[in-house]
């Protein structure tokens, strides 16, 4: 009889515990950790910063579909791991603080044979002065449901305002040198521009993109190449080709150092400082791991050893910090799990890269302003159904079974960046690519040019919203879920 | 949030905005594809088909 706990119920956790409940017997425990009530399908957020779908569309109840698929849930936040017990029993353990309302503050240590930590990020608002929603901040996120919600409102407040006939100014981007995710940012972005074209007000509006990427298209992979009609294309140019269509304009390299009341401070890569006056101002956070200690059996901390200064957690990967031009696509994990405890996973933005996907960038003040590398949904779900299928195999077929593997040097990804919701007027930049960390030995562009596309187009929008009900039907473990691939 | 930024504020900050003056323009044949339901309909069907060969060459 084995134990497994999950660390975490977004798309990486969530479809490891599911897909190990499908396949272990019921004399095997699973069990999930996680401090929301509710799962949340975070790439439809967009939609919901800017009214365009109410929150409730993008969540449901966590309880409900665990306890039909008979996997224990635990509302509660993980805090530390013994990867080696304690003094009253060796078995690994998590220590576990609860947040449901009959439980909140209540302490517990569980134990467990298999763990896979698949947290997510901590938003660390923090590393940027007045960055975010909160009360010492001045700008709004979409990186929760909630947030997005908040955001949606102070939008509705900036045409109110556009249409009284007063000019507004608003910025989408990062909050930080070495933020992620600079795909939301432009789907949010265009999604504005969009909101304010139906509004009548675009006029009126100046419409900023600020982003940490060196270049239009980097989207934190180093963009991409495309081919098209016969010759080799950048990513580069066909995204500043959306840019300049929509009168978006774009301010590259650079960090926010600061956020004050109607003004972005901020440095480029050319260590020059500049102030941005803003109305209407939504940029993303950085991530960190999640605020996880980690003890030997002595209690011993043993933090530092089993994750990186971020606070992601260090898996199979090459973290011996080389320089730039000896990345390879070998550095990337497969296996996902732990060096000193092979029975310990980190999926999804959990583990720690061994370096960004992107040139890194320093300004001449010595700032690094370089995108980190992303974990999109569909890597992450694989990650999350990789850990979970070695572990179903440890337990069905022996302890030496070889681990399953899923690099993202590897593995492809497709991704959909809306630029506007509307079944009929709609539209996003629909892109693939093979594979997510380029590989130069094997590809001289780095990735298959057959597999690595994009197009602009209404179908785009329609395989976002497909893919919005097909994954909440998946993650509410309905009929056929199994059989709708990561 | 302000109420309103003018360009008084901007003339006193200016900002290095990018260059997209010379980025490629869809013309407006490939603004009427990009909207165009039966065009459309057609390129829904192929992107799914490349997702799922991303699945299938991905193995898992």
């Amino acid at each position: 009889m084995a134990d497994v706990v999950v660390l975490g119920g977004g798309v990486s956790g969530h479809t490891a515990a599911l897909h190990l409940r499908r396949k272990l017997d019921s004399e095997h425990t699973v069990t999930v950790v996680t401090p929301n009530a509710d799962w949340n399908w975070i790439p439809s957020n967009i939609w919901v910063g800017v009214g365009k779908m109410p929150a409730k569309k993008v969540l449901f109840p966590l309880a409900p579909v665990y306890k039909k698929q008979r996997i224990n849930f635990h509302q509660a936040r993980a805090v530390a791991i013994r990867p080696e017990g304690d003094d009253v029993d060796t078995r690994g353990a998590v220590d576990i603080v609860h947040t449901s309302t009959g439980r909140s503050g209540e302490s517990e240590r569980i134990r467990y044979d298999y763990l896979i930590n698949a947290t997510g990020p901590q938003l660390k608002f923090s590393m940027t002065p007045g960055l975010g929603p909160d009360d010492d901040g001045h700008t709004v996120s979409v990186c929760t449901a909630s947030h997005a919600t908040e955001a949606a409102a102070s939008l509705k407040s900036t045409i109110t305002k556009l249409k009284a006939g007063q000019p507004q100014t608003l910025v989408v981007g990062m909050g930080h040198g070495m933020c992620t995710c600079e795909g939301a940012a432009f789907e949010y972005v265009f999604n504005v521009d969009h909101e304010l074209r139906e509004a009548g007000v675009r006029e009126r509006a100046r419409l900023i993109y600020l982003t940490n990427e060196s270049g239009l298209g980097d989207f934190g992979v180093g963009g991409m190449t495309f081919s098209e009609r016969g010759f080799e294309t950048s990513s580069e140019l066909w995204t500043a080709s959306i840019f300049r269509e929509r009168g978006v304009e774009a301010i590259l390299g650079a960090h926010v150092e600061r956020v004050e009341p109607g003004v972005i401070h901020y440095e480029t890569l050319d260590g020059e400082r500049h102030a941005l006056p803003f109305d209407f101002g939504m940029l993303l956070p950085p991530f960190g791991g999640v605020a996880l200690s980690a003890y030997d059996r002595s209690g011993a901390d043993i933090t530092s050893e089993m994750f990186a200064p971020n606070g992601f957690m260090k898996v199979d990967a090459d973290y011996s910090g080389k320089p730039y031009d000896q990345w390879r696509a070998s550095d990337w994990p497969s296996t996902y799990i732990t060096p000193a405890f092979d029975n310990i996973w980190a999926v999804g933005i959990a583990f720690a890269p061994p370096h960004a996907i992107s040139k890194p960038h320093v300004s001449a003040n010595g700032t690094n302003i370089t995108p980190s590398p992303p974990r999109t949904g569909m890597p992450s779900g694989v990650m999350g159904k990789t850990a979970a299928m070695t572990i179903v195999d440890r337990i069905t077929l022996g302890c030496d079974t070889a681990p399953r593997e899923a690099s993202m040097a590897t593995m492809g990804a497709a991704c959909v960046a809306s630029a506007g919701a509307g079944l009929t007027r709609g539209s996003a930049a629909a892109m693939v690519m093979m594979p997510v960390v380029p590989d130069h030995e094997r590809y001289p562009t780095g990735r298959s040019l057959k597999d690595t596309r994009g197009e602009i187009g209404l179908s785009g929008h329609w395989v976002k919203l497909m893919l919005h009900y097909l994954f909440i039907h998946k993650a509410k473990a309905r009929l056929g879920w199994q059989f709708i691939p990561e | 949030m302000t109420d309103s930024t003018t360009m008084s504020d901007f003339s006193a900050h200016p900002q290095p905005t990018a260059d997209l003056s010379g980025a490629l323009l869809p013309t407006e044949a490939t603004l009427r594809r990009r909207q165009s339901i039966p065009f459309q309909l057609g390129r829904f069907v192929v992107f799914n088909l490349r997702m799922i060969r991303l699945v299938l060459k991905g193995g898992h």
